[in-house]
């Protein structure tokens, strides 16, 4: 495990460290997922480097970057949740992301290191490092680019920072003077010289710079006029000379070059200018130009500001070396002061860390006096807060156990074994449990759970042996003694324990756990003589209930039966349910809705009623379990009905489908008769009106019902008669305004109502409801005038028959009192005394076309009661008794006169 | 140029004038994208549902003509200036609301439908909108149409459901001074057969505003839905008997508010030389199942009689039939005043539920309406959408 998780560290965690404790993104990596991907494999591998995460937290480089993976593995645990059920998708899709991201953030570095690169096409290695930190990549894989895009990455190259001659800033006014560019330009005579290259030595195509060069330009200069230029010419040949005879003539060139260069660039010329100024003005070699101006851009600035031991105090600060930047700083404080003293900010910091490190160095030292480890520890990380690097704190620090458990508890669970135990009373630092199984005499431990919950919960413990539970609180590496419990036996109860009653006999039958020796049964106390994984009970009574216990036996170490408390379960043999014969199932008039199933009862057992979808698959007289029963169908809930003896009854409500009958006894039903029943309780509420030649018909739709049929029935037309009858559904029902259909305004007609549906492919009706409407004798009348004009009279035209025409009477219709009456005004009369009187027969009979002759004389009629001529009216009425007959009116037109 | 009348505000708009709707953006395509129509706002009271894409006025005559020639009938589309798309949405300048095609092609008449308070307007409202879906549509070979979501949506919520699917009595309807309404505005088409075979198509604009009692005699409410009674081509005076004469309050009384009605519609209109109206007006009286039974041989007991086509012999009887019994129940003025002011009017009876409601709940048998189609028959027969035998 160890090794696996160094392996680990130095494969992920450091190089992610290195990159600036960003997690790899490529999930192969992070979680070591090795293709192909299996299920298990991968849950298995995500569990052992979580683990290994938790271990390596401890160490307080590696916090940071755990932090930070366990943060992204809280949004990755439905991916890897999937892939442990089997669904790779989300993490392959995963995979495929970061590796696009992968080549996104190499893109992004390049360009990165381009940018750094610059110009010169050189990186040092700090920058590299920096780079890398930034962009979360490692060093090597940086210098691996760096190289491909040709950009060189070497150490700035020690540039003299003291001139090596004292006087070097007379001979470069001496130099200017005289219009040289440079030493070797007032030795070599200028012009003639090609690129020359200052660093690891002088070289120049156009001649040597040694002693023989200085000696003949001396004597060049000593042949010239004693003015003012041999005066400058005489400064820098001196130091010529005496840079040759301390042989450090390079030295001078290479200073007073790189003089030049720094003072290009503290103007703050380009790296491209000084580029060009080195090589086109000064005539060094580009290779030469190029490592100076890298060298001087990337020497540390005079007042500290972008290097120089304030930034590597603080760089090392950053990284959580504070100890090494304390050693490093008194390695400054002991250098001597001509090679660069602190300046104000490295002094602040070197002080800052001096108190830092005292500090650790205290609690360090307070700590390993202290006895109490949890105050050592807490201790010991407040020195590493401080000093992360302290030596030897975090070693000491993880090597501190916490105080053990104190109390562990088992208990058995069935086949399982729960352990709980108080948590550990230390607080400090990170503590986990390991649970350790032992098998007996401490034998074979097996660790069952690592958990930082106070239980844990050992599935499949061995069975009959003794076992004790061991519980260590561990904190880094140091664990606390361990706190045990036990020994603690697992012996299983009987499993799946079924009994069932007969007619006298009671069986059972159950699984008896492999490692138990036998299996007992007890009825009430009283031994039954049983198999391994069944009994059978034939001394057992109809009627009574009674109460068997089946436990298992185990053998202990010492040989002995160990009973366990075993299962219980009741019975009550019966006898034998018997089935019902019959069954007839009617609507109960007394409640829509509800029907009775009538039957004659059974000789032994209770009637029940079972709902079916369709019928039932057991033959007649079947007995069959209960439980099977109520697999198959739904009992339905019905209270008992008095019937006409010797017959019994159930009322209930019942669905659409088979109703069967059973008769239920004990944990068995004898299958009986059963019914289709479509539910078709009958529409409420009938109403029917005549409507002259048309019944309107209305109910209150049923609940439930899809179609209702409703039925005209007449005297001379008994039988169903298609054009009388209508099958409506609630839609038509609803956008009709209810049922019409045509009937005989003469006949009396019997309408019914009743659901309807559809059962088994045949067509099912309901109970109806009828209402009767009683047919009326309708005698259509009419007025005329006859006679010729000196000798009008008026004729009263009566047919039987409604207003569009004959009907079919039966016989003729006897009117007892005709009245025909004059009607003054605008407005029609009503009836007989809304105006006066004109005629009246008395018992006329109507068989066919009758006509009654009025004895006046039309015109006369035009004279006004009140004795004004104007509009009138004529209408004839039935006065009187004369039930069932109705008149019909003429055209209103034929009743307004003139 | 003839103009319109829109059947939501009741301005009158020439034909040229009606404005266009752009048909706005469908999918990754071109159109203009939805803007808030104040106008359309400011009429519903609620800017819900009205963002939509852009209303613009018609083109000119000679570019619509282009636009005709191209996309169909000169006047029918318009190319939106906007995003350039042809659209055929007209809809009115003034309120924005939608016109259908079939309205402004054909010429649609209004009709206007009143009544006094508890006359049952609402429930009459309901019942004639369902029997013109189902059977007396079937009858009359007629479609009717709803002309705008707006209306589809209240004759669902505020009729349709509580009345046939939950067969609750309709509640009083609330003034419109609390709750501020619309009409409902449906489109009723006939193919008319002419004599030499040939058929054609012919709109009836029912514009349905359910006013309060109370509306009509408040005169700020009454001039907000008055409006639309001066636009009516026809109206329909709904009145229930069991308050006549004048037996109900001021908000019930069925003269007063017919006589204000007509007032308004004379107002606006003019009257003949002989001092009456021009326009149809059906007088109604609901409930009558609610009436004492009349003579036996009365038309009221009786079914119409032809089928599609207006049985006239049928129209007189009930016609007289219920003048007679305004007479009987003292309420003659009533005729008399319709005879003085009304040039062609007709009285009615009719049963909206077909029974008596109980515990407001529809009765037993559910709603089965009774003779309800019977005023608008004798409209279309007045307008010439229906042969009279």
């Amino acid at each position: 495990m160890l090794d696996a998780d160094e392996e680990y560290k130095q494969r992920v965690l450091e190089p992610a460290r290195a990159a600036g404790d960003r997690p790899p993104e490529d999930l192969r990596v992070r979680y070591r997922l090795r293709e192909p991907l299996r299920p298990a494999e991968v849950a298995a591998s995500v569990k052992e480097v979580r683990q290994c995460w938790r271990r390596a937290r401890g160490q307080l480089k590696y916090r940071k970057l755990i932090d930070r993976l366990e943060a992204e593995h809280r949004t990755l645990v439905p991916v890897f949740e999937a892939a442990a059920s089997g669904d790779l998708g989300p993490l392959q899709s995963r995979l495929v992301a970061a590796q696009a991201s992968t080549a996104r953030r190499r893109v992004e570095v390049k360009a990165r290191l381009l940018d750094a690169a610059g110009a010169l096409g050189l990186l040092s290695p700090v920058d590299l490092d920096g780079l890398a930190r930034a962009g979360g990549t490692s060093a090597a894989e940086l210098a691996e680019l760096a190289a491909g895009c040709g950009v060189e990455v070497r150490e700035p190259d020690p540039l003299p920072l003291a001139p090596p001659y004292q006087a070097y800033q007379r001979v470069r006014e001496a130099l200017d003077v005289l219009g040289h560019r440079h030493l070797p330009d007032f030795v070599l005579a200028g012009p003639a010289i090609g690129p020359m290259r200052v660093l690891d030595g002088f070289y120049a195509p156009g001649g040597r710079l040694d002693a023989a060069a200085v000696t003949a330009v001396a004597d060049r200069w000593a042949r010239h006029a004693r003015d003012s230029s041999a005066t400058h010419a005489d400064t820098v040949l001196v130091a010529l000379k005496v840079a040759l005879k301390e042989d450090r003539l390079d030295e001078l060139v290479l200073y007073d070059i790189t003089a030049r260069l720094r003072e290009r660039h503290r103007q703050r010329a380009s790296e491209a200018a000084m580029l060009r100024h080195a090589t086109a003005e000064l005539g060094v070699d580009d290779g030469d130009a190029r490592r100076l101006i890298f060298s001087i851009a990337r020497e540390p600035a005079a007042g500290g500001g972008g290097g120089g031991p304030a930034a590597r105090l603080r760089e090392l600060i950053d990284a959580g070396e504070v100890h090494a930047a304390a050693l490093l700083a008194e390695a400054l404080l002991a250098a001597p002061p001509d090679q660069g003293g602190l300046d104000q900010d490295a002094a602040v910091l070197v002080a800052e860390l001096r108190q830092r490190v005292t500090a650790a160095a205290r609690l360090s030292a307070d700590a390993a006096a202290d006895p109490d480890p949890d105050r050592r520890w807490g201790l010991l990380a407040e020195a590493l807060r401080l000093v992360p690097d302290l030596p030897g704190a975090e070693e000491r620090q993880r090597r501190l156990p916490p105080r053990p458990v104190p109390a562990v508890r088992t208990t058995v669970d069935g086949p399982a074994i729960r352990i709980s135990w108080s948590p550990t009373p230390s607080t400090a630092g990170e503590i986990d449990y390991q649970v350790v199984r032992y098998g007996p005499d401490g034998r074979g431990a097996d660790e069952v759970a690592v958990t930082s919950e106070p239980a844990a919960r050992d599935g499949s413990p061995p069975v009959n042996v003794p076992l004790t539970y061991a519980v260590v609180a561990r904190r880094g590496l140091a664990a606390a003694p361990p706190a045990t419990a036990g020994p603690v036996v697992v012996r299983p109860e009987p499993s799946d324990v079924e009994v069932f009653a007969g007619d006298g006999v009671v069986t059972g039958r159950w699984r008896c756990p492999p490692e138990a020796a036998r299996a007992l049964v007890s009825r009430d106390g009283v031994p039954v003589l049983s198999g391994r994984d069944n009994f059978r009970d034939d001394d057992v009574r109809n009627g009574t209930t009674y109460r068997y216990r089946v436990t298992a036996v185990y053998m202990d170490a010492a040989g002995r039966e160990v009973t366990t408390p075993g299962v219980w379960r009741a019975a009550t043999p019966t006898a034998p349910p018997l089935p019902i014969s019959e069954l007839a199932v009617g609507p109960d008039p007394a409640e829509p809705g509800m029907v009775i199933a009538a039957f004659d009862p059974p000789g032994h057992g209770t009637p029940e009623i079972v709902a079916l979808g369709a019928p039932p698959p057991w033959p007649y007289g079947a007995v069959v379990p209960v439980a099977e029963l109520a697999r198959a169908g739904r009992r339905i809930a019905a209270t008992p009905v008095p019937q006409p003896p010797p017959r019994e009854g159930l009322r209930f409500r019942a669905p659409t489908g088979v109703l069967l009958a059973v008769t239920m006894a004990g944990d068995t039903a004898a299958i009986g008769a059963h019914h289709w029943h479509v539910n078709l309780p009958p529409p409420g509420g009938l109403l029917a009106e005549r409507r002259g030649g048309v019944v309107i018909v209305g109910f209150d739709w049923p609940p439930g019902v899809a179609e209702i049929e409703v039925t005209c029935r007449t005297a001379d037309a008994p039988g169903p008669d298609p054009a009388r009858s209508a099958t409506v559904t609630k839609a038509a029902y609803d956008a009709q305004g209810g049922v019409r259909l045509a009937v005989p305004e003469g006949a009396d007609v019997e309408v019914a109502a009743c659901s309807t549906g559809l059962a088994g492919g045949a067509r099912v009706r309901g109970a109806a409801v009828t209402a009767l409407l009683p047919g009326r004798r309708l005698v259509r009348y009419d007025l005329h005038r006859t006679g010729p004009p000196w000798r009008r009279g008026l004729v009263v035209a009566l047919t039987p028959g409604g207003p569009h025409g004959p009907e079919a009477t039966n016989g003729s219709v006897r009117l007892r009192r005709l009245v025909l009456v004059r009607g003054p005004g605008t407005v029609i009369p009503q009836r007989a005394a809304d105006g006066e009187t004109i005629a009246v027969w008395e018992d006329v009979d109507v068989a066919g076309p009758t006509e009654l002759r009025v004895p006046v004389d039309p015109p006369g009629m035009r004279q006004r009661p009140g004795g004004t001529h104007g509009t009138y009216w004529l209408r004839c009425f039935l006065d009187g008794e004369n039930p069932g007959t109705e008149l019909t009116d003429p055209p209103v037109s034929r009743l307004r006169f003139p | 140029m003839s103009a319109l009348t829109c059947p939501y505000c009741f301005a009158t708009v020439p034909r040229d004038r009606v404005a266009f709707r752009c048909v706005g953006r469908s999918g990754r395509g071109a159109g203009c994208a939805p803007v808030l129509d104040e106008k359309l706002a400011a009429y519903t009271g609620s800017t819900a549902g009205a963002s939509l894409p852009p209303v613009f006025a018609p083109p000119k005559p000679s570019r619509a003509l282009r636009a005709g020639a191209a996309f169909g009938r000169a006047g029918s589309r318009a190319v939106c200036p906007e995003c350039g798309q042809p659209t055929g949405r007209r809809v009115c300048p003034e309120c924005h609301n939608p016109l259908p095609a079939a309205y402004c092609d054909t010429p649609g008449r209004i009709v206007a439908l009143v009544g006094a308070k508890n006359a049952g307007k609402s429930t009459y409202i309901a019942v004639l909108l369902h029997e013109l879906m189902n059977r007396v549509g079937t009858e009359l070979d007629a479609s009717l149409v709803a002309c705008d979501d707006r209306t589809i949506d209240r004759f669902k919520r505020d009729f349709a459901r509580p009345l046939f699917d939950e067969r609750r009595l309709l509640p009083t309807t609330a003034s419109a001074v609390t709750a501020p309404r619309e009409p409902l505005v449906y489109l009723l088409t006939r193919t008319h057969v002419g004599r030499a075979g040939r058929t054609r198509h012919l709109a009836l604009t029912l514009v349905l505003f359910d006013t309060a009692g109370e509306d009509l005699r408040s005169r700020d409410v009454a001039d907000l839905h008055l409006r639309y009674l001066e636009a009516a081509d026809a109206i329909i005076f709904l009145v229930d008997p069991l308050e006549l004469p004048g037996g109900g309050s001021q908000d019930s009384d069925p003269i007063d508010v017919i006589a204000r009605v007509t007032e308004v519609v004379q107002g606006r209109r003019g009257t003949r030389r002989d001092g009456r109206l021009d326009v149809p007006a059906a007088v109604v009286l609901t409930k009558i199942d609610a009436l004492p039974p009349v003579v036996p041989q009365s038309a009221l007991h009786r079914p119409r009689g032809h089928q599609g086509v207006l049985d006239l012999d049928d129209r007189e009887a009930v016609h007289e039939q219920v003048r007679a019994l305004l007479h009987e129940r003292q309420a003659g003025q009533l005729d008399r005043y319709l005879a003085q002011r009304y040039v062609h009017y007709a009285l009615f009876g009719v049963s909206a539920l077909g029974g008596r409601p109980s515990d407001g709940r529809v009765g037993t048998g559910g709603v089965r309406p009774y003779r309800v189609e019977d005023p608008l028959l004798w409209l279309l027969y007045r307008f010439g959408m229906l042969r009279g035998r």
